[in-house]
């Protein structure tokens, strides 16, 4: 298991790191032209807002020493997983193409979900098959997109 | 309100279209089985299909929508009856009394009263959208550019509502998708704004992209590999899947009050679905002359819940489309969809695009009639989708999603996007960051940033301008109130054990 507070310090540290950095940039965009505003009037604002309540929920969540509840690791080695899928995909169809990179992770992302068994694997290895099939002719013939 | 039913019925012609008759076959189907799936919610189903829905002709595209909105309601219904697995937070109240009715033999009684509470709801949730929907836009069309922008200014701080027991929270997740909306080129002078010296962020983010990652992607992430695995022996004879039609007719009160619970309770933002069936199930059973049935199987239990939800789905649209305010989750990804397409919710929609109104409203009444005979055949289906495995499910929905995203701009930059919203939407999930008040940034912020330049233009930067103008003064006074009272309310009252939150928090 996984505290959720580390997670909620990082996640409040890097926001209230963003807010700055939007109004940053905000000041150099140029917040007023003469009397009325300039293209980083609002940014100016989004900043110092994401900054202020950033901060506020970063001293929260310190001052909350206690058990924020927890995440199973698993879970979170899941999310990893299927987005290491995604991203191979994204790198395979390339060379591969769209289509046939598709098979391949619609294969990892079924395992990674729990067909692990011979049985579920020649499941999800015909659905993933199927689907392929499908996809082609919604996006490729139907929608006529040019697919990679 | 003449003119509104012959334009209705002008409507209900071009709805009959083949194109768009097929659209809203094609979305109530899908919504019954996103509906009846455990694991994925209305908003969730709405944004998966965002980006395939758009790629065709722009009214089919939101019939599709809607029909995949409010044929979630009804699919909800049919797991938590059977199996008492509600397939969305919106089937919860049913699963008390439904579930009950089908192990007391009652199961055909139980699912033909929700087809028709689903149907009878959602035709006075239709009549009173198509009723009202008119009124509140032709009000708003005195709105200037003042008056919007302080409309928008409210809509922004609904986040006080929409975002659940953090309030701190809501408004980071809010200034986050308020930055968000600033990616690209600045709306007026052309200069590109947080690009990171890619240029293929100069059109800024495409809305379907956060959609998917927020609500789709983390949703999945989210759902235990667990789920859809059979717990206990439901099976069920032909006679008792009969519907009972005499015992239907005894509910006429709570359809009734449920449908008008539902709708009202639905247009107020953030209250959503699930609120409005907890509300109509207490009303009917504090107005019923046997409150002891309830949660013993009463039949007044299922009516009044699946009345209200169906209903709230049509309220939840009379602000997005009469003022250009999404109210919840699954009618933010619905706005997202129409500004994809080029249009503007709001007022000026029902002047401009009167025909393309009309027509999806006439697809909402074609979509909820056909849902019945829809609903009633692919009970069957629909009762072992319960059981639908996400190891066999996600797959092919992360493939939908992969080619829909690239389908957008023909580009694999945007799946890499979808992936880090993904993750993103994951984490705000587990940490308690409400996504909405993200997505609610992220559409109006840009509204908002040209609303308010363009007055300070016209008023050579005197601000003074919005609070001339009574009616955006009143709208002013009353973000004020919705802002404070909650920091007001969290302060001054003890901290509860536990809460209902409402639905919109969530993402439906």
């Amino acid at each position: 298991m996984i505290p959720l507070r580390s997670f909620d310090l990082g996640l409040s540290a890097i926001l209230a790191l963003l807010g700055i950095y939007i109004a940053w940039q905000g000041t150099m965009f140029g917040y007023q032209d003469g009397a009325v505003p300039a293209a980083g009037f609002f940014p100016v604002w989004i900043g110092a807002g994401l900054t202020l309540f950033s901060a506020l929920n970063l001293i929260k969540v310190l001052r909350q020493s206690g058990l924020r509840g927890t995440v199973d690791r698993m879970e979170v080695v899941r999310v990893l997983l299927v987005s290491l899928a995604l991203v191979g995909f994204v790198l395979m169809s390339d060379v591969i193409g769209m289509l046939i990179a598709s098979v391949p992770l619609m294969i990892a992302v079924g395992c990674i979900f729990g067909a692990r068994d011979r049985r579920s694997l020649a499941a999800i290895s015909a659905i993933s098959v199927g689907m392929a099939i499908i996809l082609y002719l919604v996006f490729g013939v139907v929608l006529t997109i040019p697919l990679l | 309100m003449f003119e509104s039913w012959h334009l209705l019925a002008e409507g209900l012609v071009a709805a009959s279209q083949p194109s768009v008759l097929i659209a809203i076959m094609i979305g109530a189907v899908i919504g019954l089985f996103i509906g009846a799936l455990p694991g994925l919610g209305p908003t969730a189903g709405v944004a998966i299909l965002l980006p395939v829905a758009v790629s065709f002709d722009g009214t089919a595209a939101i019939a599709a929508l809607g029909a995949v909105y409010y044929g979630a309601q009804y699919g909800g219904a049919v797991t938590a009856i059977l199996l008492g697995i509600p397939g969305d937070a919106s089937a919860t109240m049913t699963v008390i009394d439904g579930h009950k009715l089908a192990r007391n033999g009652k199961a055909g009684a139980a699912l033909g009263l929700s087809i028709a509470a689903s149907f009878i709801g959602g035709l006075i949730g239709l009549i009173l959208l198509t009723a009202f929907a008119t009124t509140i836009a032709q009000a708003a069309i005195a709105f200037g550019p003042i008056e919007m922008t302080a409309l928008m200014i409210f809509s922004l701080s609904l986040v006080s509502v929409l975002g659940g027991k953090d309030l701190n929270k809501a408004m980071m997740s809010l200034f986050v998708g308020l930055f968000i909306g600033t990616i690209g080129l600045d709306p007026m002078v052309g200069l590109p704004r947080f690009d990171f010296g890619e240029v293929r962020l100069f059109d800024g983010i495409e809305f379907s992209i956060i959609a998917v990652g927020l609500f789709g992607l983390a949703e999945m992430y989210a759902t235990p590999p667990s789920i859809g695995k059979p717990e206990e022996n439901n099976r069920f004879c032909f006679r008792e899947l009969l519907p009972d039609i005499r015992g239907t007719l005894r509910c006429w009160r709570e359809l009734g009050s449920g449908s008008l619970i539902g709708f009202f309770i639905g247009i107020l933002p953030g209250a959503g679905a699930t609120a409005a069936t907890m509300i109509a199930y207490a009303f009917a059973k504090r107005t019923s002359k046997h409150p002891e049935r309830f949660g013993n199987g009463a039949m007044e239990g299922v009516a009044a819940p699946e009345a209200a939800n169906n209903s709230a789905a049509y309220g939840n649209m009379i602000p997005m489309f009469a003022l250009g305010i999404p109210g919840s989750g699954t009618t933010a990804v619905l706005m997202g969809g129409l500004l994809m397409i080029g249009l503007q919710p709001g007022p000026m929609l029902f002047q401009t695009q009167s025909a393309f109104v009309w027509t999806i409203f006439g697809s909402f009444y074609i979509g909820n009639l056909a849902l019945v005979a829809i609903t009633i055949v692919l009970t069957p289906v629909l009762a072992t989708c319960a059981f639908v495995r996400p190891s066999y499910l996600f797959p092919a929905v992360i493939a939908i999603i992969a080619f829909g995203i690239f389908g957008i701009n023909n580009s694999m930059f945007e799946v890499v996007l979808v992936i880090g919203f993904g993750i993103l939407g994951y984490l705000m999930m587990k940490l308690d960051y409400p996504p909405v008040p993200l997505v609610l940034g992220m559409i109006l912020g840009p509204i908002l940033e040209r609303g308010i330049r363009r007055t300070l233009v016209a008023s050579d930067g005197d601000m003074s301008v919005f609070f001339k103008s009574p009616i955006a003064l009143v709208i002013l006074l009353i973000t004020v109130v919705l802002l404070v009272a909650p920091w007001i309310f969290q302060k001054s009252q003890p901290k509860p054990e536990a809460t209902i939150e409402p639905d919109a928090t969530k993402v439906h």
